[in-house]
């Protein structure tokens, strides 16, 4: 059997093995072993993995991944995303929508210190739907609020994704983080003024209350300035070339426990629990970077990415088609399978074709910039019927308020979201320029 | 498996100690890092070899956070299309596929008792520091027998609660 035969074999037997539910990684690391054993022989694949598992958790640059997490269950332990959600909405809470603003301020701080979008819903979820329930909010519009601004946790660097991504296409990570933040903003933006449109027609999904007396708006500033500066400290210092991305996660996960111990938020179970929370994320990501590492490795000994790299370039279609294309297959597998396994497995094949097109700008600019286009359309696949999974965890969370609502609740949301897709395919400067202006 | 019933088996709770254990590993590891970089700001000398510390100390973390993980069937598994299945059946299809992962655990588990061997005999060690790469590899080989015996015990806890 050739190996274009074998690879499109493996693909298949993984797919089906997913939908029998086998766990994604454990998938990816069956067929894979399979497949090399079948390339090569079972002495090689004995011999692959005497050491390899060991090797591929002793990466340095994947050491970052538990960091950050802990970062994150420290902040999310230590009731940052209420202080911050009081902090906002007391700006702008009493304005028509303004929690629902208020809202998505909170989570693009809060996505400055978690690099996940499902741990920024799970969060914001618990912390702010009796809030917006106490104040007469639709449901619809307030769960999918919350689920859209729970992928600020992604878009907003420091981003799990964007890490996975630079491991997988062997690209800077500091570079992705800048490359990130213009994009996440205009996300930001994008979905403050679609919840301005919403309010305007359709009021009553958000009605006004009185607002908050200036004293108490400082008040409430003054108790998350000191993450927000260890969050400018993180991500700044990565900027500046001052620390690597390891470093910076270091010095936030210690700094997220030094505060949360200063000011008394942080108890030993919620120690406990942020230490046990990191055990099991870590450990979901890392089973599926071994399966995709074994699956990977067998496919490079298919010759199936280069070869479909060149089959492409060779058809002279125009490089946007190509990439659009790309782009819609992400977006409708993210509808159906986990972003994080969806990217490791696809990356293999897709970014080689990527990387062959001629964009007008160099390779490494074209891979970071496909990197920022991969994490939006991640974000989409995150929220968009029939499964988007932040969907999921807020209908787990607000049980009371029917996920049919969610859903409908956060269709403007992904239209934002496709408009600011196609803005930063036709302008990649956006995601570009804080790189260029920094490296 | 209920929550109550998982959250009484001692089983449940030693495997949520290792995860908590990895985790102290992968805090201290950030600490280390953190000095490191005081040090480098304060003194212009940070923590030496402490990158081989962060590798060695990472990959032993993963293979406790593994066991952690598995004790509470924390892996990504998509149900879109086994939807139409009964609870007993997709409980009796999970608790394969965990045998399976702890066969497949056990089977790389044999394999890294071979590269343990090896290291001991070839004195493999780090570049810097020269810590030997042995009692990592003979950890994380441990812990990985450790993942399948877990795998075993969630798949027995499936078949027995809910049938």
């Amino acid at each position: 059997m050739s190996g274009t035969a074998l690879a499109l074999l493996g693909f298949v037997a993984m797919l089906a093995l997913i939908a029998a539910r086998m766990h994604i990684g454990l998938a990816m690391l069956v067929t894979g072993a399979i497949g090399y054993m079948l390339m090569q022989s079972p002495y090689a694949l004995f011999a692959y993995m005497k050491t390899n598992t060991y090797h591929q958790f002793a990466n340095y640059t994947l050491s970052v991944i538990p960091l950050f997490v802990l970062m994150g269950a420290f902040a999310e332990r230590s009731g940052l995303s209420t202080a911050l959600f009081r902090a906002a909405s007391a700006f702008v809470g009493h304005l028509r929508g303004g929690l629902a603003m208020a809202l998505i301020f909170a989570c693009t701080g809060f996505g400055a210190i978690c690099g996940s979008s499902v741990a920024t819903t799970a969060t914001f979820g618990r912390a702010t739907v009796p809030e917006f329930d106490r104040y007469g909010y639709d449901g619809g519009f307030s769960t999918g609020t919350i689920a859209v601004g729970g992928t600020l946790g992604i878009l907003i660097p420091p981003s799990v994704i964007l890490v996975l991504y630079a491991i997988s296409t062997e690209q800077n990570i500091a570079k992705l983080f800048m490359a990130a933040l213009i994009p996440g903003l205009l996300a930001t933006g994008f979905y403050l003024i679609t919840i301005f449109i919403v309010v305007r027609l359709r009021p009553k999904v958000a009605p006004v209350h009185a607002p908050v007396p200036w004293s108490e708006r400082f008040a409430l500033v003054v108790k998350v300035w000191p993450v927000m500066l260890v969050a400018l400290i993180v991500v700044g210092g990565i900027y500046g070339g001052i620390f690597t991305p390891t470093e910076g996660a270091s010095v936030g996960a210690v700094a997220m426990l030094l505060i949360g111990l200063a000011q008394g938020s942080l108890d030993r179970v919620a120690i406990v629990g942020a230490l046990r929370q990191t055990a099991e994320t870590t450990g979901m990501i890392f089973i599926i970077l071994l399966g995709s590492e074994v699956f990977n490795a067998f496919l490079a000994l298919t010759q199936v990415p280069t070869n479909a790299a060149a089959a492409i370039s060779g058809l002279g279609l125009p490089p946007y088609l190509v990439l659009v294309t790309l782009l819609a297959f992400y977006i409708l597998l993210g509808a159906v399978m986990d972003e994080l396994a969806m990217l490791l497995l696809t990356l293999p094949v897709f970014f080689p074709i990527i990387a062959g097109l001629d964009f007008g700008f160099p390779a490494d600019e074209v891979a970071i910039w496909f990197g920022i286009l991969v994490l939006i359309v991640v974000g989409i696949g995150l929220t968009a019927p029939p499964i988007g999974l932040n969907v999921f965890v807020i209908s787990a969370i607000a049980r009371h308020h029917p996920i049919k609502r969610t859903y409908v609740g956060v269709l403007p949301y992904i239209v934002a979201d496709v408009l600011r897709l196609g803005l930063v395919i036709a302008f990649p400067g956006l995601a570009l320029w804080l790189v260029r202006m920094l490296s | 498996m209920s929550d109550t019933a998982r959250t009484r088996s001692p089983v449940i709770v030693w495997a949520e100690r290792l995860g908590i254990f990895g985790g102290c590993l992968s805090l201290v590891t950030g600490a280390i890092v953190t000095a490191s970089v005081i040090g480098r700001w304060l003194m212009d000398s940070g923590v030496p070899g402490d990158f081989e510390f962060v590798q060695m100390a990472t990959a032993v973390s993963v293979f406790f956070f593994l066991v952690s993980c598995q004790s509470h069937r924390g892996n990504i598994v998509v149900d879109t299309f086994t939807g139409f299945l009964s609870e007993r059946a997709r409980n009796r299809l999970d608790a394969f596929w965990d045998v399976v992962y702890g066969l497949v655990m056990a089977a790389i588990g044999v394999c890294m008792v071979e590269g343990t061997i090896e290291a001991i005999r070839s004195h493999t060690g780090t570049m810097v520091l020269q810590l030997p790469l042995w009692p990592a590899l003979m950890v994380a080989t441990m812990l990985l027998f450790v993942l399948a015996g877990i795998c075993f015990w969630t798949a027995r806890q499936l078949v027995k609660v809910r049938s």
